[in-house]
């Protein structure tokens, strides 16, 4: 579902050396698989989450998603692949403010489908989700982790090819977090969904089917106390 | 915290928000500028009368001044001077005219003066050479004047006065030094004696100043009454300035009046423009009371950032409003050149400046403090803001309640108040007042609309153009912009409307009183409009395609504290009366009274002051005092202090002259109008000063001349609404601008820039467009608020129409212009990197 064939991002960092954010990169992930990615700061975690999204392009490299290659697209097609092929939750609910559990849910589908359909839509996911009661509340009536679930909805809405996490747990106590974690993969798994979980938290390699490690730009198999350092 | 520490802090605090606070300086800056260029026009207006009456009168305490503009002889001077409670005295012989120069032409005040008027004080003549210019027989001309006629010393003037056309050589170019604050003013000075020869009017003067002895004032004032007897009357000597502050009066309220929508739009911006900063200050209060700061502290801190606000935006409003009211409102309103020597000084009264700066500093407390107020008194707990929330359709509910009371309250005083200029201010701040209450109830039904009619629609745009206006932490922003936008759109339509039924009204009387000839024959020049300057009508016979010749006397009449403008129209043609200026009577019966004679048409707002009603007599004070009976109230036909209408005949009774001031043709039936122009030139002869005008072109004439005299109202009108857009336009586009980390997000989920930008624009649409909409809507209410008042307060012939056609397009004018700004920034902000949108 999601290929990774060597693909590497440099920045010329301030002092005049080159940032190898992301350097050789390669990753397959099937369709259904929860992958935990782990690294530290600054580790270019977020940058190969930017390249899957077709947000930032690759100096080299190949990234397949459902058999398309998009490192090639252009900004209207990077737009539209996001909007039907990826999923985003990320670590701090970006939420729209004014509006409803329900039309915040709904929000990726607006683009092919009438607001009301799309609300019908996504009111099983989010009654699914344990917001069954709070489909009206608007994000500042609801907790950090009912915000979280509204996102994963969002994220789900589309069917999308793959799911791309940021910390999702990153603001959430540890009950929390395992229920978000639970349900990512119960979901992703459902859905038959690829999802690369960036994340800190150590809890998440027992929920993934895989996990890996980002360092220097390079991924390496995750061991449990180097990704505590 | 000491007041080092908290210039300190404001300053670093500046560098993080320097746009928003830029923009905040604007708007009171603009509002400000408005404010003060007012202030100063209407300053100007009257104190630069005033000042050039004061330099012609100096220390005098009374005038003895002939009826009617008719003249009263230096024997009277002599009398006067003579008076043992008098020191000094002196006289004054004036007529209006025309002045001609190799360059240009120009309406003149001819103005001879004896030598005593310098011993009065006044700046007027003190440098004036009297003895060279009555030497070598000249007249003297203010520098500006002579320039513009490009006439040089010793070079000969033309001027016409009356029906007869003079020559004389110019003596002296006046300077600043020599007459003060009448440099500006179309004045040319003679001695008298060579005046009245000009004038052709051997031994008389038409004002005498008299300075009294200490304490002899109530003596000499009885004795000068005694002198005066029936051909001149007695006041202080700054009578004139009394009657011009009276004919001036519309001109500076209506300019006052709108001044104040000017500077409640620029007010307005600023409040916008400061509460996209309301989320900082709100976290620097919660940090200084973390740190343990007193209210006290942090409101110092926050009344700094006010004054520093309001000083620096006041300081720049005032250069900005001094230069507006330099390229603006510079010079007097035409229309009173008819009946006063205008001038053109700019006088800044230090009351000017503090009222705008006071003003400005008022507004920047308020948009500082205002909303954060709640944050300095500690009420803003999690308790009370749950509270608030809780209460939040109670609040709700209460502002419509509020808006529907209100909104009754000033429809009751636009339909059912009887007119007065108390009501009438009353009704427009109820009406702006309502509107304001009834905007967040309109607004929440738009959006609710524009969400019900876009439920079916395929595209995130609406979405993202209505959950922001439904946002309740982002509403009093959106609400704010809606409200520029519908203060600007309800003075500007109010305005406009009232301007064009004012029109109107003012075409129509000029139509009524220009369709009593088909050709005019009178003395030329601008200030002579009115057809007010006398002269000895010639004996001329009708033929060639004239069938009728007859003679119309008007002339301005000086009634309590009125300079009041007579009509005397012949009795042979059509009364100029229509149904729409007359106020009280019936208009066929007044047509015929006033044919038959002994009856007069009198100004309601004189008839009042005088205490008389239709039916009733009163003694006219003209130079020959004559009692008429009065057939009807009408309107002040166009001329502020009012007017009167009575035949040629009675005006030749009641003047004791039977000197004409225009000469009224009336054409045989297939001659055409240039036929009969060119006919009565013909008739009059090549050495006549008479101007030969069709009545068409006196129609056009006239109109234009209207229109210039209101210009005034149009220009404030447009800067309103210039200010609004730019108001409208900033406070949105800084809006917008806080939010491209949320379109960075949006866009991350894969919508596109298109449609952010359309989305921007949609919501900014919804936003400006139900401001100006509600704000045109209310407008046509203030409009017949504004008509009413012109015509029962002022008196001004009004032809109301409702204005909607202007509304409307005032409405789309300004939502076009701000929302075409706002597409600019719109562009830039909605082209944000969507990877911003994956920090944090």
């Amino acid at each position: 579902m999601l290929e990774l064939n060597d693909v590497r991002k440099h920045f010329p960092s301030p002092g005049g050396e080159v940032v190898r954010a992301v350097d050789g990169v390669s990753l397959e992930i099937a369709r259904g698989e929860l992958v935990a990615l782990y690294g530290p700061s600054g580790s270019g975690k977020s940058t190969l989450l930017a390249i899957i999204a077709a947000l930032l392009r690759p100096d080299a490299g190949r990234v397949i998603v459902d058999g398309r290659e998009i490192t090639t697209l252009s900004k209207g097609e990077a737009s539209d692949f996001r909007l039907r092929q990826i999923g985003f939750v990320r670590q701090t609910p970006s939420l729209v403010p004014g509006a409803s559990a329900l039309d915040n849910a709904a929000f990726k589908l607006l683009g092919d489908m009438t607001r009301r359909a799309a609300r019908r839509q996504v009111e099983p996911l989010l009654t699914r989700l344990g917001l069954g009661d709070r489909l009206k509340h608007r994000p500042e009536q609801l907790s950090g982790g009912e915000q979280q679930r509204v996102l994963i909805a969002r994220a789900l809405s589309n069917a999308p090819a793959v799911l791309l996490a940021d910390e999702p747990t990153g603001n959430l106590d540890t009950r929390r977090s395992r229920d978000v974690l639970d349900l990512l993969r119960e979901l992703c798994h459902e859905q038959q969904v690829a999802a690369l979980l960036v994340t800190h938290d150590t809890q998440a390699a027992a929920y993934a089917d895989r996990a890996l490690d980002l360092r220097d730009g390079q991924l390496h198999a995750y061991v449990a106390d180097a990704a505590m350092t | 915290m000491s007041l080092r520490n908290v210039a300190g802090l404001y300053l670093v605090r500046l560098r993080g928000r320097i746009g928003q606070e830029l923009l905040a300086f604007a708007g009171i800056a603009v509002g400000v500028s408005l404010l003060f260029a007012a202030l100063v026009a209407n300053s100007s207006l009257t104190g630069s009368f005033e000042r050039q009456t004061e330099g012609i009168v100096g220390s005098a305490s009374y005038e003895l001044a002939a009826r009617g503009a008719g003249t009263i002889t230096e024997g009277l001077l002599a009398q006067a001077e003579a008076l043992p409670g008098v020191s000094n005295a002196a006289g004054i012989l004036e007529a209006h005219g025309e002045v001609r120069g190799p360059a240009e032409r120009a309406s003149v005040l001819v103005l001879g003066v004896t030598p005593g008027l310098g011993d009065l004080g006044g700046s007027f003549t003190k440098g004036f050479s009297y003895g060279f210019l009555a030497g070598v027989r000249a007249v003297a001309l203010p520098t500006p004047l002579a320039e513009s006629l490009d006439v040089a010393l010793a070079e000969p003037v033309t001027f016409i006065l009356g029906d007869r056309k003079v020559t004389a050589r110019l003596g002296a170019k006046l300077q600043f030094s020599d007459i003060g604050d009448s440099i500006h003013t179309p004045v040319a000075v003679a001695p008298l004696r060579f005046a009245q020869e000009l004038m052709e009017k051997p031994g008389q003067v038409t004002r005498i100043f008299v300075q009294t002895r200490p304490g002899q004032e109530a003596a000499v004032a009885a004795e000068l009454r005694q002198l005066a007897g029936d051909h001149a009357d007695v006041h202080p000597a700054d009578f004139d300035a009394t009657l011009f502050r009276q004919a001036a009066l519309p001109t500076s309220e209506s300019t006052a009046m709108f001044s104040v929508f000017g500077a409640m739009v620029g007010f307005l911006f600023a409040f916008s423009a400061m509460l996209l900063t309301v989320p900082q200050r709100r976290r620097l209060i919660a940090d200084l009371e973390t740190e343990g700061y007193r209210p006290r502290t942090i409101f110092k801190v926050l009344l700094f950032d006010a004054l520093a606000l309001g000083v620096a935006a006041s300081t720049l409003g005032i250069v900005l409003g001094d230069q507006v009211a330099r390229r603006l409102f510079d010079g007097a309103p035409s229309f009173l050149e008819y009946a006063f020597p205008v001038g053109n000084s700019r006088i800044v009264e230090p009351r000017d400046v503090l009222i705008a700066a006071v003003g400005g500093i008022v507004a920047s407390c308020v948009a500082v403090l205002g909303p954060t107020a709640t944050n300095v008194l500690g009420w803003s707990t999690s308790d009370g803001s749950r509270r608030a929330r809780a209460d939040g359709v109670a609040r709700i509910d209460w502002v419509r309640l509020a808006g529907i009371v209100v909104l009754a309250g000033g429809v009751a005083i636009v339909v059912f108040a009887p007119a007065s200029a108390a009501l009438g201010i009353a009704g427009l701040a109820a009406l702006t007042a309502a509107m304001l209450l009834v905007l967040p109830t309109l607004l929440g039904f738009v959006i609710a609309a524009v969400e019900a009619l876009t439920s079916r629609v395929v595209s995130v745009v609406p979405f993202i153009a209505t959950f922001d206006l439904r946002d309740g932490t982002t509403r009093a922003r959106s609400l704010a912009v809606a409200a520029t936008g519908a203060v600007a759109v309800f003075g500007s339509v109010a305005l406009q409307g009232a301007h064009a039924d004012l029109q109107r009204g003012l075409d129509r009387t000029t139509a009524d009183v220009i369709a009593m000839g088909d050709v005019w024959a009178l003395p030329p020049g601008k200030a002579n409009l009115l057809v007010t300057t006398p002269f000895a009508a010639p004996r001329i016979r009708a033929g060639d395609g004239i069938a009728r010749i007859a003679v119309y006397r008007g002339g301005f009449l000086d009634i309590g504290s009125r300079r009041v403008s007579v009509f005397g129209p012949p009795t042979s043609g059509p009364m100029p009366i229509s149904s729409t200026q007359v106020l009280d009577g019936d208009v066929d019966v007044a047509r015929a009274r006033l044919r038959e004679g002994g009856w007069m048409l009198m100004s309601e707002g004189v008839a009042r002051e005088q205490g008389v009603g239709v039916g009733d007599r009163l003694t006219l004070p003209t130079p020959v005092p004559t009692t008429l009976r009065i057939a009807a109230l009408s309107t002040n036909m166009g001329w502020p202090p009012g007017a009167i209408i009575l035949n040629a005949d009675d005006y030749e009774r009641a003047w004791g002259s039977a000197d004409a001031s225009a000469l009224l043709a009336t054409l045989s039936p297939g001659t055409t109008p240039a036929a009969g122009r060119r006919a009565l030139a013909a008739a009059l002869g090549n050495d006549s000063g008479l101007t030969v005008e069709t009545a068409q072109a006196r129609q056009r004439q006239q109109e234009r001349s209207t229109r210039v005299a209101l210009r005034r109202l149009a220009e404030i009108a447009a800067l309103v609404l210039i200010s609004a857009v730019i108001a409208m336009a900033s406070a949105m586009a800084g809006l917008i601008w806080q939010r491209r980390a949320f379109l960075a997000s949006v866009k991350v989920e894969g919508y596109s820039t298109s449609d952010m930008w359309k989305a921007l624009l949609f919501e900014a649409g919804i936003l400006i467009g139900v401001g100006c909409a509600l704000g045109a809507a209310f407008g046509l209410l203030g409009q017949s608020l504004l008509s009413r008042a012109l015509t029962s307060v002022t008196g001004f012939p009004v032809v109301y129409s409702l204005a909607a056609v202007t509304a409307l397009l005032t409405c789309l004018a300004v939502t076009f212009a701000a929302v075409s700004i706002v597409a600019l920034f719109g562009q830039r902000a909605a082209s944000v990197a969507p990877e911003s949108g994956l920090v944090g």
